[in-house]
């Protein structure tokens, strides 16, 4: 034993295991965090912010977005894991303040079906749903849009899970120049407009007509302090 | 499950008070009123017409759009609707009143099955897959179910002035045919405007907190307001034509 740890050899195994373990810890710890805050416009006045936060982590990417209004305290809206390769959805969960309280809504996609929970003050729904491959999650689509490559148009299958339902998606670029390139998005019936910036892909501006809303990206990143 | 029981019951009073109310002394039989009924409500249960909805919002998009869908799916309910009282039509009936309180049973009864239908989607949701669009967020309440009940009510607005083109010793015509159709159309249609522009302006969102305490009532008084005040009408012109038509009679034999 005494033998096996002397000389070169011992000194190539500690260099060995070192190696393995910054390997390890580089693999394992979250490689990098994007913080995204948005103005949150109604009607040309600011109402408050929208703040996204990515994080990548060995083979998933974890979204999360909070909503601060006005004087209110800052709220978590939603959050996703999704693969990195692919953008396909692995979990989502929601949260929707209503007058009555709040509604959280799960998704766990597995193969080819998805299992949503809602629950609410008034009870707990839940329910499995058949899902086409592709699909993507509702709450991705301003993550997504600007990653997919789409020339002209291109549909998707988008999973609404407060609906309940798949709806196909319809990704259209109308505009583009050298350092951007505009989408029109349809889902649901709903239209909205999306503004990414070609070099480091990420959402300039998003304009939900339908919803009376725009979300403006801020040069500087608001400072979020937790609130879970 | 408690709701979908209160739309069962309300389905069963509603039946024995229209019955009690205006068919105790008609020679129509309870059983033809009771088959008639349970088709009205069983039309759209069992044709899936709101997946109409589903696959044209999957092409199409926005406000337009929107009102194009929803004129689609009034005008698939007012041909349901049209078959029902034509069908209804073909039954001898003592008095013109008998046969629009007849149009009016089956109006109900289509709403009735709407609500039905719609109350079904929420405790199974997995049923969307043969009815389309629905919202897996809803959770039943009292004012759901009250919404439900008063919109039921819109169609046996709908029914009743439509089947007054039916309502003529001469028979229906053409002319009677678009003109109470088009009537027909405007209860459903400011309702379900109303429910677009909730939901494709967000400037006038702000209907969602009137819909159900004064757009609802308001349609359906004006409504029925109107209803009666045309079934009035009709019955004046009925009544002319019945004390007319024997005049005439003696003067071409008498010529």
């Amino acid at each position: 034993m005494r033998k096996f740890f002397s000389g070169n050899k011992s000194l190539s195994v500690i260099v060995g295991v070192v190696i393995f373990l910054i390997n390890f810890m580089v693999i394992s710890s979250p490689q990098a965090k994007e913080t995204f805050s948005y103005k949150i416009m109604v009607q040309e006045k600011e109402i408050g912010k929208m703040i996204y936060e990515v994080e990548e982590e060995n083979n998933f990417l974890q979204i999360k977005s909070f909503i601060k209004l006005a004087e209110e305290e800052m709220e978590r809206d939603a959050q996703l894991t999704i693969l990195r390769d692919t953008y396909e959805p692995l979990r989502s969960q929601k949260w929707v303040k209503l007058p009555g309280g709040e509604i959280v809504i799960e998704t766990t996609y597995e193969e080819r079906k998805a299992h949503i929970k809602i629950s609410s003050p008034e009870g707990t729904k839940e329910a499995t749903i058949s899902l086409p491959s592709p699909v993507f999650d509702s709450e991705e689509i301003p993550y997504l849009i600007g990653k997919l490559s789409c020339e002209q148009e291109k549909a998707i299958s988008v999973l609404v899970p407060i609906s309940g339902m798949v709806w196909r998606g319809k990704i259209q670029k109308i505009a583009e120049n050298e350092e951007e390139e505009i989408f029109r998005f349809t889902l649901g019936g709903e239209i909205t407009y999306l503004r990414y910036q070609k070099e480091k892909p990420r959402l300039v501006e998003l304009q939900a007509p339908q919803r009376g809303y725009n979300l403006v990206l801020e040069d500087k990143p608001a400072p979020r302090e937790e609130n879970n | 499950m408690n709701y979908l029981w209160y739309i069962a019951t309300t389905i069963l009073i509603a039946f024995l008070l229209f019955v009690v109310l205006f068919f105790r002394k008609s020679k129509f039989t309870k059983k033809k009123l009771l088959l008639y009924y349970l088709l009205s409500i069983a039309l759209p249960l069992v044709i899936p017409y709101r997946w109409v909805e589903k696959i044209l919002f999957d092409y199409l998009a926005g406000l337009p759009s929107a009102l194009f869908i929803s004129l689609v799916l009034i005008l698939i309910e007012w041909a349901l609707l049209f078959f029902l009282i034509m069908k209804a039509n073909q039954e001898m009936l003592d008095a013109p009143e008998e046969k629009l309180f007849l149009f009016l049973l089956l109006g109900l009864g289509f709403g009735l099955g709407k609500a039905l239908r719609d109350t079904l989607l929420v405790y199974f949701h997995s049923l969307s897959v043969f009815y389309g669009y629905s919202q897996f967020a809803n959770f039943p309440s009292f004012f759901y179910i009250l919404q439900k009940i008063m919109e039921a009510q819109i169609e046996v607005i709908s029914a009743g002035l439509l089947g007054l083109a039916f309502l003529s010793p001469a028979g229906y015509t053409f002319h009677h045919l678009v003109s109470y159709s088009l009537l027909s159309f405007i209860p459903k249609g400011l309702i379900t405007l109303a429910q677009v522009l909730i939901q494709f302006v967000p400037s006038l969102s702000f209907l969602a907190s009137v819909y159900l305490i004064s757009l609802l009532p308001l349609t359906l008084i004006i409504g029925f307001g109107l209803l009666w005040y045309l079934y009035r009408r009709r019955l004046y012109q009925i009544i002319q034509e019945d004390e007319t038509s024997p005049h005439e009679e003696n003067f071409k034999e008498g010529a």
